[in-house]
């Protein structure tokens, strides 16, 4: 038998013998990720469970019991509030798979047009913070490159399916010439995001 | 560089947690489910003592407990660990209910102050 695993569900499973553990355990884990994420953005926060009971005027046993549960005890009003006395924001992203690709196509687009409205808007308030600045510069330069390379990827996978003409230039050099160009215009983009914000 | 904890169950009795297991499903799962938590919030940095919640208490001499909180109507459960953190090993020591948790926790120290020797 082995004795070190390295999560929760291996080890149960290792201790009773039985697979079934250890398969209950990680689907109980896998429908834990918002708890887990609640708990974590607390405790990077340094508040108490009293203090989210507090603002969400309920028992702190009660926030007990929520952060002990999976996310299938976890109703709507209470993430909201949670969320609420944590002073975060919740966005919601509806992917209906039933739809047509243009469709959701057409969905995602706007969703991160949403996302970049609001990196405009906090970039806006830090416009003159050059240590920030720089930070959303490297930013943009690291989501380009793995915007691209999956771009890249994606247009190779769909090439034989769908048969798309080639492009004048592959991905990996539009990277490079961008890559060229990129130093030169950062600053001016991020302060442009700014501006429109 | 962060480093990813190992839970070690060699200083557990898997009989014990086999009829567990029968006896109490839902809060033998409830109770490792906690532990996955933890042990995630530890390889993302987090120190032992430095995060607060329900299902996790010290019982003393490096000895916590992770309880079932959360499940309705459950019978109250422990399962004992000893956290190394000079190694990152989660050591998995027993598993009992509020009736055993005497017997439970003075069999536990004694794994406890063993391991802490052997530890440090």
């Amino acid at each position: 038998m082995t004795t070190k695993h390295t999560n929760a569900a291996d080890a149960a499973a290792a201790l009773t013998g039985r697979k079934e553990t250890q398969q209950r355990i990680q689907m109980m884990a896998d429908r834990s990720e918002i708890v887990r994420a609640l708990i974590a953005m607390r405790t990077s926060k340094n508040m108490t469970q009293a203090a989210i009971a507090s603002r969400m005027q309920c028992t702190q046993s009660r926030i007990s019991k929520l952060e002990a549960g999976t996310d299938d005890s976890l109703s709507i009003g209470e993430l909201r509030a949670y969320l609420s006395a944590l002073k975060v924001n919740m966005s919601l992203l509806f992917d209906d798979h039933t739809e047509p690709a243009a469709v959701r196509i057409k969905h995602l687009v706007f969703a991160i047009d949403g996302l970049l409205k609001s990196l405009g808007e906090t970039a806006k308030s830090v416009v003159d913070d050059q240590e920030i600045i720089a930070g959303i510069n490297r930013f943009y330069k690291e989501v380009l490159v793995n915007f691209l390379i999956r771009f890249d990827q994606n247009y190779k996978q769909l090439q034989p399916i769908i048969q798309i003409n080639a492009p004048q230039q592959s991905a990996s050099e539009a990277l490079q010439i961008h890559s060229r160009k990129a130093h030169t215009h950062q600053t001016k983009a991020v302060r442009n995001l700014a501006h429109d914000a | 560089m962060l480093t990813a904890w190992t839970i070690d169950i060699s200083h557990a009795s898997p009989r014990a947690f086999e009829d567990y297991e029968k006896r109490h499903r839902r809060e033998f799962d409830a109770c490792f489910n906690n532990l996955d938590k933890i042990i995630k919030f530890l390889n993302a940095g987090l120190k032992m003592g430095g995060f607060q919640v329900g299902f996790l208490r010290s019982e003393g001499r490096g000895l916590y407990r992770v309880g079932q909180t959360g499940v309705p109507g459950a019978r109250a459960t422990r399962l004992y660990v000893y956290p190394d953190v000079h190694h990152a090993v989660m050591y998995i020591l027993g598993i009992g209910d509020k009736d055993t948790q005497h017997k439970d926790i003075a069999a536990a120290h004694i794994k406890t102050d063993e391991l802490r020797r052997q530890t440090t």
